[in-house]
């Protein structure tokens, strides 16, 4: 529910917003159907007035090379967290190497298979040779 | 499936950037840019660091795009809370005098009486609102030049609407009051 419009209310709208049109969207319509009475009609004059002298400041505009390098900042982005990505997949690929040569390794010295070393296919294929044999 | 919030706008744009859409990139950046890098100039009142800012933000929002989700604050409204916090670290930077003043920078080209005279309103203008306070100048520079709604310019500033409209009516009133002064030394 909107408060009803009175031109104490106006004047506050007026001072923080300036102009009716940049009011917010739901009370313009008052705003409107107010602004030729005469004590609203001096506070808006004074809010276009300040709408107007803001208006003077001129921003800069972004040129065609800026806008290059921001579009092309977001390929170099991803270029750069894929080429992360698969380093840190190639880390984990050489570690997960190095621990299964380990294993191996221990194995081999002490002849005993390291922990699950039996549940593999090639302990299988050994148990069929034999049988078959 | 993306949520998307139907109340913003950007939302279905910002999720084709995160699939990695180019088309959507281009958009984006032809959408926002020429906003933030006035906003970042607005505050920083020197174009280099606006365009360094500029391009800090849309890093920003590469990453943030595949995992965007609008929950309090619209993508827009982020975008300027971004830009407005990477200003103010470097304002609080310079104050430190760790930056360095903006550098003058020499006009490339002598300009013709009437740009010379909008420039001198814009240099005015420009003047007028940095001297004020610094959440006041925020709420003018948000509401005004960046005309975000009242309820994101009051997200982006953390701050209730009531508290947005009241500084907002303190900085147009104090602006009033030395504009009304210039004129009338000029007279």
């Amino acid at each position: 529910m909107t408060d009803p419009m009175t031109p104490e209310r106006f004047a506050l709208l007026a001072d923080a917003y300036g102009g009716i049109e940049r009011w917010p969207d739901h009370l313009q319509t008052q705003g409107w159907q107010m602004e030729h009475d005469p004590a609203c009609a001096a506070h808006l004059a004074a809010a276009r007035a300040l709408d107007v002298r803001l208006a003077q400041w001129q921003a800069p505009v972004p040129s065609p090379d800026l806008r290059r390098k921001v579009a092309a900042s977001y390929r170099r982005h991803w270029t750069l967290r894929a080429r992360v990505w698969w380093s840190a997949l190639g880390i984990g690929t050489a570690l997960a190497g190095a621990t299964a040569g380990s294993a191996l390794a221990f194995a081999l010295e002490t002849g005993a298979p390291p922990a699950g070393f039996e549940a593999t296919a090639f302990g299988e294929m050994g148990q069929v040779g034999e049988t078959g044999r | 499936m993306t949520e998307h919030d139907p109340g913003d706008p950007d939302a279905p744009l910002v999720a084709r950037v995160g699939r990695g859409e180019e088309s959507a990139v281009r958009q984006l950046v032809g959408a926002k840019l020429p906003r933030l890098l006035a906003l970042a100039a607005r505050l920083l009142h020197d174009r280099q660091e606006a365009e360094d800012v500029a391009q800090e933000v849309f890093l920003r929002a590469w990453r943030q795009a595949p995992r965007w989700r609008t929950g309090q604050a619209r993508f827009d409204t982020w975008l300027h809370m971004v830009t407005l916090n990477l200003c103010r670290d470097r304002l609080r930077r310079r104050k430190r005098g760790t930056l360095g003043d903006p550098p003058d920078l020499p006009d490339p080209a002598p300009l013709a009486d009437a740009a010379l005279e909008a420039d001198a309103r814009s240099q005015a203008v420009a003047r007028a609102v940095a001297s004020l306070p610094e959440r006041q100048r925020d709420a003018i520079l948000l509401v005004h030049y960046q005309e975000l709604g009242n309820v994101a310019a009051a997200q982006a500033l953390g701050v209730s609407v009531e508290a947005l409209e009241s500084l907002l009516a303190r900085g147009r009133r104090t602006l009033r009051q030395h504009f009304a002064r210039l004129e009338g030394n000029d007279d």
